[in-house]
């Protein structure tokens, strides 16, 4: 008898067993498809009016978008391949994209300028759901690492296509984008230049005093301590407290003001993320070097390398991964920390962002955030990407 | 020839090398053993100038090393230490080349030099040059590592306890190889070790040094048979004494006429593995054999005779 039903239970197809994560991701998304999908409103800053997956889209196409869902929270709920999950995920995420454009135009009525369509709860619920899966199954996969990057800019590139098709051209935030387009673009510049630029200062900076302290002992504690209480100012407080030295600079060092330092605008937002990029920069250098193998330090000092010699051709070779974590991690804080930098006028994508919070248009609001969060990630990806590429041993000269 | 004249290290008022003296002779295999802190890496450290004396000096054919440059006198020692100390970004073939390369070999001198070096140590060049440290089995390993030391054809070479982190089966393979390319190029070879059954089996000379004094510099036969302290006794092991006195000769060395059956022992085998060999066999005697002829016999009367202290 036992023999019997354990046949039974062997020759039940593996996929047909549930998935934990996926019962999350099939709860969320579940939540997503009760909540609205879009929200309709007659002007910019009026409340918004609910309307369903049904009232937001044509019926062929609700439809369509129907079975697409059903599909994804199948996918997501059984033991399948991980492949067939991640490529679900993708069509499910692609749908949903597709969809809310077709219903910012379906929605709005003819002719009407006014009226506004942004996504609703329910969407980003379920974008919030598939992405977890996708990124569950990215995860899972261990993808190479150019693999990876291959993705995102496939995910970029279809993301643009969207954009340049005019599909989303009705939704509320492109229609924001549409009367700041020029705005849009010189705020993503400056963006781009107070969180690269400082991170770039501060990698010019940070490497060298790190090697500094790795060689001199007695400053590593002073210097380490010092940049952690840096770190511990809060941000709005570090934007603010450097305006009165910067302003003095601007004002009795010749010169200072001609290249654009001020009390107020880019310049102290530069300094104050410089400030903030430091510590974590310093010391991962100092981790990095420190984590090199005595061994290998030893055979290199033995075999009659200079100082110099054994710093570039060992000691910061095998740092580098380490040194690049720490690149990686204020470069993501940085393209984040930048939208403050609104605040003291130094520009970026906080502008719209705290526009959007006086004039309460969330719309705004997103179109600052999103292509932050868009920026933050991509940074992200690539950089970990380059980090695996240099920490596997698979540098060659 | 390294004259190591009256050299003392101490760090904060303790000495950890205190006031020693001894000359290692050309082409010879000088072994310094003792426990942990008993200073034997520090005095080897000190011949590349790793650690600067107190007081003292040292002198390589005669020249005293405190007036060469560091990096230039350690370009001219080969050095391999335990754990192999490979860089672990470089394959094979950069690793080997990294004293070459320091020194400005040009590219094919020292691509020769790789390939010629990677195929003493029978690594197959074609197979091995380009592969990273981390892609060879810890023996394979400790072999770069003392390629590299031996890359720019160094008259002596530094070893730190370079067989510390091997199997016995791969220790015995190392050791041998080492006996075989110090024989081949004549390198005067310094190498420390805390296991006396090594420094038996590789020294001409060995130093046994304790909490920083040498206490004796002697061939190993006389180490055995006349150690100079309690001490150094003890490093030996006393139950140890005869067999290890027995494993410094060849059956060659000792034949003796006349014919015995049963299976023959090689005449390169030591006396030690003879002896065992007849314990554990039962019989008086073995025959033995050179290119596979019996040429005579080996008995345990005469072995017994020569496990005994020499008077």
């Amino acid at each position: 008898m036992t023999t019997v039903d354990n046949t039974a239970i062997s020759s039940r197809p593996n996929w047909l067993a549930l998935d934990k994560l996926g019962i999350l991701i099939a709860l969320l998304a579940l939540a997503g498809t009760v909540a609205p999908f879009a929200l309709f409103r007659a002007n910019r800053i009026v409340l918004g009016e609910p309307r369903s997956v049904f009232e937001a889209l044509p019926g062929f196409s609700a439809g369509v978008l129907a079975v697409v869902l059903l599909g994804g929270f199948l996918i997501a709920l059984l033991r399948l391949p991980r492949r067939t999950k991640l490529v679900g995920g993708f069509v499910v995420l692609a749908a949903l994209f597709i969809a809310i454009g077709q219903s910012a135009s379906f929605l709005t009525p003819e002719g009407d300028t006014f009226a506004r369509v942004s996504p609703g709860a329910g969407f980003w619920l379920l974008v919030f759901a598939f992405a977890l899966l996708v990124t569950d199954a990215l995860t899972r996969l261990r993808f190479k690492p150019l693999v990876r990057i291959a993705i995102l800019v496939a995910v970029i590139a279809a993301i643009a296509l969207l954009l340049w098709s005019g599909a989303w051209n009705q939704l509320s935030m492109l229609k924001e984008y549409g009367t700041r387009a020029a705005a849009f673009w010189t705020e993503g510049r400056t963006h781009l230049v107070l969180a690269f630029g400082s991170v770039a200062i501060a990698t010019l900076i940070g490497v060298p005093v790190g090697i500094f302290c790795y060689k001199i002992r007695p400053a590593r504690a002073a210097v380490l301590n010092t940049l952690n209480i840096v770190q511990t100012i809060p941000s709005i407080a570090l934007f603010g407290l450097l305006i009165a030295p910067l302003a003095w600079v601007a004002a009795n060092v010749p010169g200072a003001s001609e290249i654009g330092i001020s009390g107020i605008g880019a310049a102290p937002a530069l300094v104050a993320l410089f400030a903030y990029s430091l510590l974590p920069i310093v010391s991962n250098t100092v981790v990095g070097l420190l984590s090199v193998s005595p061994a290998a330090v030893d055979a290199a000092k033995g075999m009659g390398m200079t100082n110099r010699q054994r710093l570039m051709a060992v000691e910061l070779p095998l740092a580098f991964p380490v040194i690049l974590t720490g690149l990686r991690i204020v470069l993501v804080q940085n393209i984040g920390l930048a939208t403050i930098a609104a605040l003291i006028g130094g520009g970026g994508f906080g502008v719209f962002v705290f526009q959007g919070i006086g004039q309460t248009a969330m719309d705004l609001v997103l179109l600052g955030a999103v292509p932050t969060v868009v920026l933050a990630f991509a940074a992200a990806v690539v950089l970990d990407a380059a980090i695996e590429m240099t920490s596997r041993g698979g540098r060659r000269p | 020839m390294i004259e190591i004249d009256n050299i003392t290290k101490t760090y904060d008022a303790t000495a950890v090398v205190d006031q020693v003296t001894l000359t290692i002779e050309p082409r010879t295999i000088c072994v310094i053993v003792g426990t942990s802190g008993s200073g034997k890496t520090t005095l080897m450290r000190m011949i590349n100038k790793l650690v600067k004396p107190t007081s003292g000096h040292i002198r390589i054919d005669g020249e005293d090393i405190g007036t060469i440059h560091a990096y230039e006198l350690r370009r001219r020692i080969g050095y391999a230490i335990q754990g192999h100390g490979l860089f672990p970004h470089r394959t094979v073939g950069q690793n080997i080349a990294t004293v070459p390369k320091l020194l400005g070999w040009d590219k094919a001198k020292t691509a020769d030099r790789v390939d010629e070096l990677l195929s003493l140590f029978q690594l197959d060049p074609g197979q091995f040059r380009d592969r990273l440290p981390h892609e060879l089995s810890g023996g394979q390993q400790q072999r770069v590592g003392v390629a590299r030391a031996l890359a720019a054809k160094p008259n002596i070479l530094l070893m730190d306890e370079p067989y510390g982190a091997l199997d016995p089966v791969i220790r015995a393979k190392a050791q041998e190889d080492l006996l075989n390319i110090q024989r081949r190029f004549g390198t005067t070879v310094v190498l420390v070790t805390h296991d006396m059954e090594e420094a038996i089996h590789l020294g001409d000379k060995i130093a046994v040094m304790d909490k920083g004094k040498l206490l004796q510099f002697a061939q190993p036969s006389e180490i055995i048979s006349r150690p100079a302290t309690p001490f150094v006794a003890e490093l030996i092991g006393t139950s140890e004494r005869p067999f290890r006195l027995l494993s410094l000769a060849k059956v060659a060395d000792h034949i003796e006429t006349g014919a015995v059956d049963g299976q023959p022992i090689d005449a390169k085998a030591s006396l030690r593995d003879a002896y065992a060999e007849l314990l554990w066999s039962g019989r008086p005697a073995l025959p033995v054999q050179r290119d596979g002829q019996i040429v005579g016999q080996v008995t345990l009367a005469a072995l017994s005779r020569l496990a005994a202290r020499p008077q």
